[in-house]
């Protein structure tokens, strides 16, 4: 492990609500790194803190938040002190963003491909036909079938789990250094979870993939390393192996239980 | 098939019209139910669990086939009114089911009106033992269902089902859209009002892992066909149907640490297989095709066990996909 590359590391961060009946703190003193090749999975019950950390590395904290202190870089440079535009650019191509719900993540009025070629555009500055051709190997890569007929579908003609193939396609289309997946599976039948998630860690290959999800049994199948919070600060942190096997914080063993489906219950 | 049992359903099918093109939303199924057995009915959205439930609790009208009630047809039987209260249904989201004007003493009152169960005061009476049977707070009575957690409606519409006195309970998905614990102790609660009150259960379901904790028998469904069935561990152990054994592999489980790569890939790399009519369905996403498949098999016995059933022409073989 030390022989890699630090992709991300996250130093101190603090993330706090500016206004209205949830001002305050929202995450304190957080820390972490992902190397290029490894997967850290980030587990928490809902509430924990676990999604605005991955909008604050992503640029995409929604309004009302703010970095309030602390430290992201990504590939050794700092994130948080460049200017909208800088940063805005650097995360169209060096970090991937799977979400939940795809459907709610594609503008539903533009065909699929047309939003995957825009970003090849806008990011690699390929013409309209070059984008194209990119598209539909990206739609191949992510085991769609009829690439060229999902190129010209909409969002809401495609299955669940065809849009979340085309979302993983969007989030690799320009090579990124870092895919964040953040709840990728929770709205997807559970064979259909497990192709999504096995081509997310495929995807993810020498990248750095950084997981976010409140089920443990999804961290265990795919992550290195599982990063458990808990009222935004880091309840507890090791190797998947440890955290199952030997964990220490309550929190921890709360998750476990839940990841049991049905805790206590006997038919 | 010695004894009729509380519920049959034979050779069932539903088909809907959409856009002037029929689809087969059920086809040819045949289930039976025992009083107090709990059947868990499996399978992923759109293969047709929740139609066939719904064509048992009356409110899908069947194309073909019948459902039986202590083998009464009915569709057909003069006392259909009264048996088809003895089926009632939990669904996934009460904001959906619940009026949302009315009092929870209102919502669970309205059943017994309707059932002439007797005056204001025995209904009254009734509904504060319909709360205590689903443990929820008498001071709750008052309240709209805006006011109460996502478990707490759900209970509200366990009461209202009660309320018609059943004998078969069905669960569409009704734990889907609760968090973990709440869902065990919902969960926990349907359980236990079949045994205390002897009603007969069926758990539609897309969660194998919480199957296991809710049934004595599985019924897996695949485009609209039952392809697998038997006891709940001997399907889940020792799945037949190269379906089942795939959404065996997906289970969520935390023991497990590592994905299945090769089946997933395996399954992926599958090429398109064109759609002839009488072949198996499962045919176009499975590993183990053979020409045989495509004369589509019938759900039969395996050599093993004669009630585990399977809908494959490999099902005896334990090797296929």
């Amino acid at each position: 492990m030390n022989a890699r590359l630090v992709t991300l590391e996250v130093r101190n961060l603090c993330i706090a609500a500016q206004e209205g009946e949830r001002a305050g703190r929202l995450i304190e003193d957080l820390g972490f790194s992902i190397a290029s090749g490894e997967v850290l999975g980030i587990v928490g019950e809902s509430g924990s803190g676990k999604s605005v950390t991955a909008a604050a590395i992503a640029g995409l904290l929604p309004p009302g938040l703010a970095v309030t202190g602390g430290s992201v870089s990504l590939e050794g440079r700092a994130l948080l002190s460049m200017s909208a535009g800088e940063r805005r650019a650097l995360a169209g191509s060096r970090i991937g963003m799977v979400f939940q719900d795809p459907l709610s993540s594609f503008n539903p009025v533009r065909t699929v491909g047309s939003i995957l070629a825009e970003s090849v555009m806008r990011h690699r500055g390929l013409a309209a036909g070059a984008a194209r051709d990119t598209v539909v190997a990206a739609f191949a890569d992510v085991r769609l079938a009829q690439p060229e007929r999902i190129f010209s579908a909409y969002p809401h003609q495609l299955s669940g789990g065809q849009r979340q193939r085309a979302m993983i396609a969007l989030a690799l289309i320009n090579g990124p250094a870092l895919l964040i997946a953040d709840e990728p599976t929770t709205a997807l039948d559970a064979t259909v979870q497990l192709q999504i998630l096995t081509l997310l860690k495929r995807g993810a290959g020498s990248r750095a993939l950084l997981l976010i999800t409140h089920d443990l049994a999804v961290a265990a199948a795919v992550c290195d390393r599982i990063l458990v919070m808990h009222r935004g600060g880091v309840a507890e942190e090791g190797t998947t192996a440890q955290i199952l096997d030997t964990p220490t914080h309550p929190v921890t063993r709360q998750l476990l239980a839940a990841a049991q489906a049905l805790p206590g219950v006997a038919a | 098939m010695t004894s009729s049992g509380l519920l049959q359903i034979r050779d069932l099918s539903v088909t809907f019209d959409m856009d002037a093109r029929p689809v087969h939303a059920v086809r040819h199924c045949s289930l039976r139910l025992d009083a107090r057995e709990t059947l868990a009915l499996v399978g992923e959205s759109g293969s047709g669990k929740s139609t066939l439930a719904r064509a048992v609790a009356g409110i899908v009208t069947p194309t073909s086939g019948s459902v039986l009630l202590h083998g009464h047809d009915l569709q057909r039987s003069s006392s259909r009114r009264e048996q088809r209260r003895r089926i009632q249904m939990v669904f996934q989201d009460p904001d959906a089911s619940l009026n949302p004007f009315h009092r929870v003493r209102e919502i669970v009152a309205e059943p017994l009106i309707v059932r002439r169960f007797g005056n204001r005061w025995e209904i009254g009476r009734k509904v504060g033992e319909l709360l205590a049977l689903v443990q929820l707070d008498p001071g709750l009575g008052g309240e709209r269902p805006r006011n109460l957690s996502g478990g707490q409606k759900q209970r509200v519409a366990i009461a209202r089902a009660l309320a018609m006195d059943p004998e078969l309970l069905i669960a569409d998905e009704a734990l889907a859209s609760l968090d973990a614990s709440t869902a065990a102790a919902i969960a926990q609660l349907f359980l236990d009002l079949g045994r205390r009150l002897g009603i007969a259960l069926l758990f539609i379901s897309h969660d194998l892992a919480a199957v296991r904790c809710l049934a004595n028998r599985i019924a897996v469904m695949f485009a609209g066909e039952i392809v697998e069935q038997g006891d709940a561990r001997a399907v889940l152990d020792r799945p037949a149907h190269p379906y089942t054994r795939l959404l065996v592999a997906s289970m969520p489980d935390p023991a497990r640490r590592s994905l299945d790569f090769e089946l997933v890939d395996a399954i992926d790399r599958l090429p398109a297989w064109p759609d002839t009519p009488g072949a198996c369905h499962y045919r176009s996403r499975c590993i183990g095709r053979a020409d045989v498949c495509a004369a589509g098999p019938s759900l039969a016995p395996l050599a093993a066990s004669a009630n585990h059933l399977a809908r494959c022409h490999f099902r005896d073989s334990g090797t296929s996909p």
